[in-house]
């Protein structure tokens, strides 16, 4: 009859997750969005070390504003509004099985 | 005003035209794109290849509606788009990682007075009036 061994578990150690620049820059506008509709609202804000670094109502002069000032890195530009804009790209192809065309 | 035949190769065939698009910052360009014109999409995506070879870094994400309802979260990147040897516009446009080709939105299109020649199988875009 055989016995029941007992084998230790091994842990499996997983890095977790760094979030890219780009998206701590946009957590950070999240964080801060209940704020910014407070004094910011309909306008465009930069967003860079987490912090709100300039403003505008023209989004393209204000990333051209604020990546002149601080280097060609990823920042986050978004408008103050609630609810955040939904952009809608309603693009599908027509699945055909390899063989049948473009 | 300039023609552009429609891509045969797609069914049913589909207006296409050629655009650049260049990174002001970094200065670096790409000539000669296929471009759907795709006058549903709110913004123009770029595949992500052509992201990478241009070096642009994002400056914003947005939440983007596709046909199936789905919402995602995307990076948008600025980037100067030129069809042909019209005036070049900046635009914001968005991350298509697995998109074959650009796909460009009403961001551009209403920049540009375009008529869909479907019959004949072509596009004509008109040139601004000077002045």
């Amino acid at each position: 009859m055989s016995e029941a061994l007992t084998q230790p578990a091994f842990e499996v150690r997983v890095p977790a997750p760094q979030p890219t620049k780009g998206e701590r820059e946009y957590q950070a506008f999240l964080r801060m969005l209940p704020q910014l509709l407070a004094t910011h609202r309909g306008q465009y804000v930069a967003v860079h070390e987490e912090q709100v670094v300039d403003s505008d109502a023209d989004d393209i002069a204000l990333i051209q504003r604020v990546h002149a000032r601080v280097g060609y890195v990823p920042i986050h530009v978004g408008l103050v509004a609630t609810p955040l804009p939904v952009v809608r790209i309603p693009h599908y192809r027509e699945y055909r099985p390899a063989g049948e065309g473009v | 005003m300039i023609r552009f035949r429609y891509a045969e190769q797609l069914r049913p065939p589909a207006p296409f035209v050629n655009v650049s698009l260049r990174c002001q910052a970094t200065g670096r360009q790409m000539t000669s794109l296929p471009a759907l014109v795709d006058t549903a999409a709110d913004r123009t995506v770029l595949p992500g290849n052509t992201i990478e070879a241009l070096g642009l870094v994002e400056d914003g994400r947005c939440l983007f509606q596709g046909f199936s309802g789905e919402v995602l979260e995307l990076p948008i990147f600025l980037v100067e788009v030129q069809i042909h040897d019209l005036p070049a516009l900046q635009v914001r446009a968005v991350l298509g990682e697995r998109e074959p080709y650009i796909l460009l939105g009403r961001d551009v299109l209403n920049a540009h007075r375009i008529l869909l020649n479907g019959p004949q199988l072509n596009l004509e875009i008109d040139r601004p009036v000077a002045g």
